[in-house]
């Protein structure tokens, strides 16, 4: 009879992580189309945000270590698959910011919109700075670090406007992914 | 008696006066009494308007609203007409823009006859800040290979870096970590041109040789030294020479001669 019940309860932690699963991939397709079609048009001077950056921070956030490793990788394979020259730096830096995150959570709370927008700022420089000097070295360029913070500033700029535009969806997004993620806990940890 | 005559006198003088104000104002012209018009418009108007729809309630003016039904049906169709003539520009326009699109590759084609080309579309563009690449819809089962130069109506695009069988992945020479090989055309010295972050617009050029006289306003072509781009594609032209204390540091700074914020249509050069 326990037998039975653990193999439901098992069920049902498989089942919630598969709808979380389901629902961030719709919200990555979301934001990639978003990314590549709206935000590529609607730039600061030529600058466009990093909208994955805060999805990734997000997910590091709210889910869980495993959630956060998947889809730093998946997410960071598809960008890098499409405009990158080789694969690797994007999930690399990926999983540093989905890592970050969970740091960050247990640093500040994620309530606050300030420390939200903290965490946006500290992790889009990680992330664009990480990848530029991969790149460098990779590619084997000289990296102009004056124009690269000229042009970062005006992407943590456009990163927080959205965030803090966002907020609101973002934490509702956040929260309801948390508790669902926490009652599958619930029930692996019963197990 | 006296008061008879003073009521008399009084009544002459309200006739003489209720005279010369009738002799007045039917010798002022109308328009120049609007403001009184106006203002007895704007009183009576309303009053006149209730009365009148007060009327018409009652007496029903059927007319009225036989005319409205005819207006709404025709208002319905007129929408309806309306929506296709929409349609039909919306056609128009698409039709349009692949006319000028196919134009536009057959131009490309015929200037570039020296080489054997395949016409492409940019479908993409890259979502980093600090790098840039195209997609094209054209891959393998076009016959794209990585390494491909690619160029536009103006002049060298850049090269495939990677291929999918129906898309193509195009590292700009704007990129910051894209180097050419090239020539200033009026001089024939070789130099070394780099993408660069600062402008999406422009190059640097490196490696200058001590001897050589550049001038603002010379043209920077391929050279086709080290295989990688075809010889001769035209990159753009000088707009600034940037001396140092040692000229061995000196640079220049090329305006790329493709607008890469308005590129469409590019070619995929096959037979290199």
């Amino acid at each position: 009879m326990r037998k039975v019940g653990n193999i439901r309860k098992q069920k049902v932690s498989v089942a919630s992580n598969l709808i979380v699963s389901i629902i961030l991939i719709f919200v990555f397709i979301l934001i990639y189309f978003l990314q590549a079609c709206v935000f590529s048009n609607i730039t600061i001077d030529g600058v466009k945000p990093n909208l994955f950056v805060i999805f990734i921070l997000i997910i590091g956030l709210f889910g869980n270590n495993t959630l956060s490793l998947l889809f730093s990788v998946i997410c960071g394979i598809w960008i890098d698959s499409i405009y990158g020259e080789v694969i690797g730096i994007t999930p690399a830096m990926f999983c540093l910011i989905g890592f970050m995150a969970t740091w960050f959570d247990s640093l500040w709370s994620k309530d606050e919109k300030i420390s939200i927008v903290i965490m946006v700022i500290i992790a889009t420089f990680i992330f664009e700075f990480g990848s530029y000097f991969l790149r460098s070295v990779i590619f084997d360029f000289e990296m102009e670090l004056l124009a690269f913070f000229k042009i970062l500033a005006i992407e943590e700029l456009y990163n927080v406007l959205l965030t803090i535009i966002f907020f609101g969806l973002i934490k509702k997004l956040g929260y309801s992914m948390e508790r669902k993620l926490k009652r599958s806990n619930m029930y692996t940890v019963e197990l | 008696m006296g008061e008879n005559r003073h009521i008399g006198l009084l009544g002459t003088i309200v006739t003489i006066v209720i005279l010369i104000l009738l002799i007045l104002l039917t010798n002022v012209d109308t328009s120049e009494m609007s403001y009184i018009k106006s203002l007895t418009t704007k009183i009576t108007a309303p009053v006149q308007t209730l009365f009148t729809n007060l009327k018409n309630k009652i007496t029903g003016n059927d007319e009225y609203f036989a005319q409205m039904d005819e207006l709404k049906s025709e208002n319905e169709e007129l929408k309806k007409e309306n929506s296709k003539l929409q349609e039909q520009l919306i056609e128009y326009d698409i039709l349009k823009a692949e006319n000028e699109s196919l134009i536009e590759k057959m131009n490309l084609t015929e200037k570039y006859s020296e080489y054997s080309t395949v016409p492409a579309d940019v479908i993409n563009k890259d979502i980093s800040n600090y790098s840039s690449t195209l997609i094209i819809n054209v891959g393998s089962n076009d016959g794209i290979e990585k390494g491909m130069t690619v160029i536009a109506d103006k002049g060298l695009v850049g090269q495939i870096t990677s291929v999918t069988e129906d898309t193509a992945q195009v590292k700009v020479i704007i990129d910051a970590g894209s180097t050419v090989s090239c020539n200033i055309s009026t001089t024939s010295d070789s130099v070394i041109c780099k993408g660069t972050l600062d402008n999406n617009q422009q190059m640097r050029v490196t490696y200058i040789p001590t001897d050589a006289d550049l001038i603002v306003g010379d043209s920077v072509e391929t050279s086709g030294v080290g295989g990688l781009y075809e010889r001769g594609i035209h990159i753009g032209t000088i707009s600034e020479i940037v001396t140092t204390t040692n000229d061995t540091d000196r640079y220049a700074i090329v305006d790329v001669a493709v607008d890469f914020s308005k590129l469409t249509t590019v070619l995929v050069i096959t037979n290199q």
